[in-house]
């Protein structure tokens, strides 16, 4: 017997489905503020998020059908997050912004550097081929600090309070999580 | 071509679904215990803060009743909370062995200041050698050049072998505690994962391999990065940056001495020393050619590299010195700036002159003096027997002493000769030799003489036969048998097939008594006897038909018989 959430869950897969536009209110009453928190952590700007909220929404009802989501919350987090790094990416072509995203892409650039000698579409594959296969070699904890810091770009702070630990630690975890990886690039012939 | 945090966007973005679904269903689930604990706490804030609220309220209601409010204890000063004092980096320190497991490095105290020691492997260096087969008192090169060239402790507080795994200990003042992230050493980062466990804040331990180098290894650190509450912050520096390591060198200095050449009064010798490595000069340190009697030390600096003429004069004559190449340096082996023994060796050095028997009988000896110091002057020669009393004196030109009493004896040479300092009166002595034996072994008389010339008729053997031996026969009931002369031991005790029970002992000139026709023994192998000491009872012979008697043979160094020459009437108890 599956629970109420998972029903709504498939219930709001049905609605967009049935081209209902309910499906919109449903998913940001259920999903709206924790999509809210990914993009603030990459834009820092509550207009710049809301916006990215609005294309997100948009971007679901063009998937979705023919997409059918196996996890509702997941599938808009990367669309959510996908559009406020573009936008940050568009803002950050103007001016530095400040947030989460830069600090974390600062720790990144300990064992993720680029002379972009080559060309770049391979290496990021080459890269990104050996970063999945890290993330399931370490365990389930490292996995959890690595993906909230670096892809949903949640602070130090908030991933402690996830946890239920001190930032020490947190900062201690992320230091051997991002040795671990710059070791794992190395012998994947990666250049660093 | 893309920038790099584009590059590490894309990379990060195509981490697979499977990953972030699972995270994110974790994610979804902390942050919902997040709320709730927030919404909990903040329930129970917002009930301490009511509280927190009232109570002073109550207490001023109270105050307002009656009495004075009690002070205020003002938790937080004007202005608000202060912030945390900033880590303070105070310096490093180094050790062998890791601080942190109770077993500290055991530190050695050189000229006051700790040095770290470690085992070593045995010094290439040899110990200074005794001066051998002296009544003086032997040097100890580590005393005498510790008093002549003292210690001082080297430039370098640390030492290392190569290879060798060090802990470098980094000090901060630190009051708040404050999370010391990362620093590098060497340009190489250190992260907090990367300290010893152990560390903590204040004393950060890295474990550190010093490599395959040479001379000083330098360790400097910058780039101290601390977390206070979520920024990262420098640390300020309040030490030194840098600490030094002196690694030791298995390629230690060398040296020879060749062409030793040893005088009455003087010793020279070529000396060469080689350092490959420069290990002294970069050290400061200098090079010796040493002489040493257990009191006086004297040394001569010498070059490295060449061979070098050494020569000491004025020696004192008739003693044991020992000689070595000494270099004082550090050795970056912990010791600090010590002297080290590179090459040594010892000798005698003769007597000016020398006094030797030349031949000698029953009452007379002859004598030759010879002069190794042709400047040098006889002053007396004198006969002194084995108790060291002086029997007869006779002036520098004598060549024989006559009337030489029964007993061991030896010459004595006393002389003057300048040093090329001063005059010093010294003295030698000849070897030990016996003219005669001065007492008898039994309290009785001869009853046959020694002879080589005149054979005898033995009835027993029925025969006529030399007698190379001296028989003597008890008087009385004492039948007591004595040694003869001292400076002998009992060498063998033994049933001779002719003269029965024998006792053979052997002196310290290489002569041999036999004691023969005992009845009883009261010695046994390897007792030391001197003269007088009772060695058994006078007993019979197999070969001879005789009443009791004592059967007396005496042979020299070479295994001669030779007449004892004993003297003509009874000797004394």
């Amino acid at each position: 017997m599956t629970t109420k959430k998972n029903i709504e869950d498939c219930e709001i897969i049905d609605l967009f489905f049935a081209r209902n536009e309910q499906a919109i209110k449903a998913t940001d009453a259920k999903y709206g503020r924790y999509l809210s928190v990914i993009g603030y952590n990459i834009l820092s700007d509550k207009w710049d998020c809301d916006e990215c909220l609005d294309d997100t929404y948009y971007t679901t009802w063009n998937r979705v059908p023919p997409e059918r989501p196996n996890i509702l919350q997941a599938f808009l987090s990367k669309i959510m997050r996908d559009v406020s790094i573009a936008r940050y990416r568009k803002k950050n072509a103007l001016k530095r912004v400040p947030s989460e995203l830069v600090s974390s892409l600062e720790e990144l650039g300990e064992c993720i550097v680029s002379e972009a000698d080559v060309e770049s579409d391979c290496m990021i594959r080459e890269i990104a081929e050996i970063l999945n296969r890290f993330l399931s070699d370490i365990g389930k904890r490292s996995r959890f600090i690595f993906v909230c810091r670096y892809y949903y770009c949640d602070s130090v702070k908030s991933i402690a309070a996830m946890l239920g630990t001190s930032l020490k630690t947190v900062y201690r975890e992320l230091e051997a999580i991002r040795e671990r990886l710059r070791c794992a690039l190395e012998n994947g012939g990666v250049s660093i | 071509m893309k920038m790099n945090d584009d590059i590490r966007i894309d990379v990060i973005s195509s981490i697979s679904d499977k990953h972030i679904e699972q995270v994110n269903t974790e994610r979804a689930a902390a942050k919902a215990r997040v709320r709730r604990r927030t919404v909990i706490f903040r329930s129970v804030s917002a009930a301490v803060a009511c509280i927190a609220v009232l109570i002073p309220c109550i207490v001023l209601l109270l105050v307002g009743l009656g009495g004075n409010p009690p002070p205020d204890g003002g938790t937080n000063p004007p202005g608000g909370i202060i912030d945390g004092q900033v880590p303070v980096y105070q310096g490093m320190t180094v050790s062998n062995d890791s601080p942190l497991t109770g077993a500290d490095a055991s530190a050695s105290s050189v000229g006051g200041i700790s040095l770290v020691s470690f085992t070593k492997a045995t010094s290439p260096y040899a110990t200074w050698p005794l001066a051998a087969a002296s009544e003086r008192k032997k040097p100890s090169v580590e005393e005498g050049s510790k008093d002549h060239f003292g210690i001082e402790a080297g430039e370098l507080l640390y030492y290392a072998r190569p290879n060798e795994d060090i802990y470098i200990t980094v000090k901060f003042d630190n009051p708040d505690d404050f999370e010391i992230l990362s620093f590098t050493l060497n340009d190489q980062k250190y992260s907090s994962y990367m300290f010893e466990e152990g560390s903590d804040m204040e004393n950060i331990v890295l474990k550190v391999n010093v490599g395959d180098v040479e001379g000083i290894a330098t360790y400097t650190i910058d780039a101290i990065k601390y977390v206070e509450k979520e920024k990262i912050k420098d640390v300020r520096i309040g030490g030194d940056k840098t600490v030094r390591v002196g690694i030791y060198n298995e390629n230690q200095p060398t040296a020879e001495i060749k062409g030793i050449s040893v005088g009455y009064n003087s010793l020279a010798f070529t000396a060469l020393l080689r350092d490959p490595e420069g290990l002294i000069s970069a050290t400061k340190g200098k090079t010796y050619a040493v002489i040493y009697d257990g009191t006086s030390y004297i040394k001569q600096e010498i070059a490295i590299g060449e061979p070098v003429e050494v020569s000491f004069e004025g020696l004192d004559t008739c003693k044991e010195y020992a000689y070595a190449v000494v270099a004082v340096f550090d050795a970056y082996d912990g010791e600090g700036y010590v002297p080290h023994l590179l090459a040594e060796g010892s000798f005698a050095n003769d007597p000016a002159v020398t006094v030797e028997v030349t031949g000698h009988n029953e009452s007379t000896v002859s004598f030759r003096l010879s002069r190794q110091n042709a400047i040098s002057t006889v002053m007396r020669v004198e006969l002194v027997n084995e108790d060291g009393e002086t029997v007869y004196t006779l002036g520098g030109d004598a060549t024989n002493f006559i009337n030489v009493p029964g007993g061991k004896h030896f010459i004595r040479v006393v002389y003057s000769y300048n040093n090329g300092t001063e005059d010093v009166v010294d003295n030698s002595t000849s070897q030990t030799f016996l003219c005669s034996i001065a007492r008898y072994p039994v309290v009785g008389e001869i009853s046959t003489e020694f002879s080589l010339e005149d054979a005898m008729y033995f009835p027993t053997l029925g025969e006529h036969r030399l007698h190379s031996a001296v028989d003597f026969v008890p008087n009385g009931e004492d039948k007591s048998v004595y040694a003869v002369v001292g400076g002998g031991a009992v060498k063998d005790i033994y049933e001779d097939p002719m003269w029965g029970i024998t006792v053979e002992v052997v002196d310290d000139m290489g002569y041999t008594y036999l004691y023969q026709s005992l009845s009883e023994v009261y010695v046994e192998i390897g007792d030391k006897l001197s003269c007088g000491v009772l060695i058994g009872t006078v007993g019979r012979s197999y070969g001879e038909d005789a009443e009791d008697h004592l059967h007396f043979v005496l042979y020299d160094e070479s295994g001669r018989v030779i007449d004892p020459h004993f003297p003509p009437s009874s000797g004394e108890d």
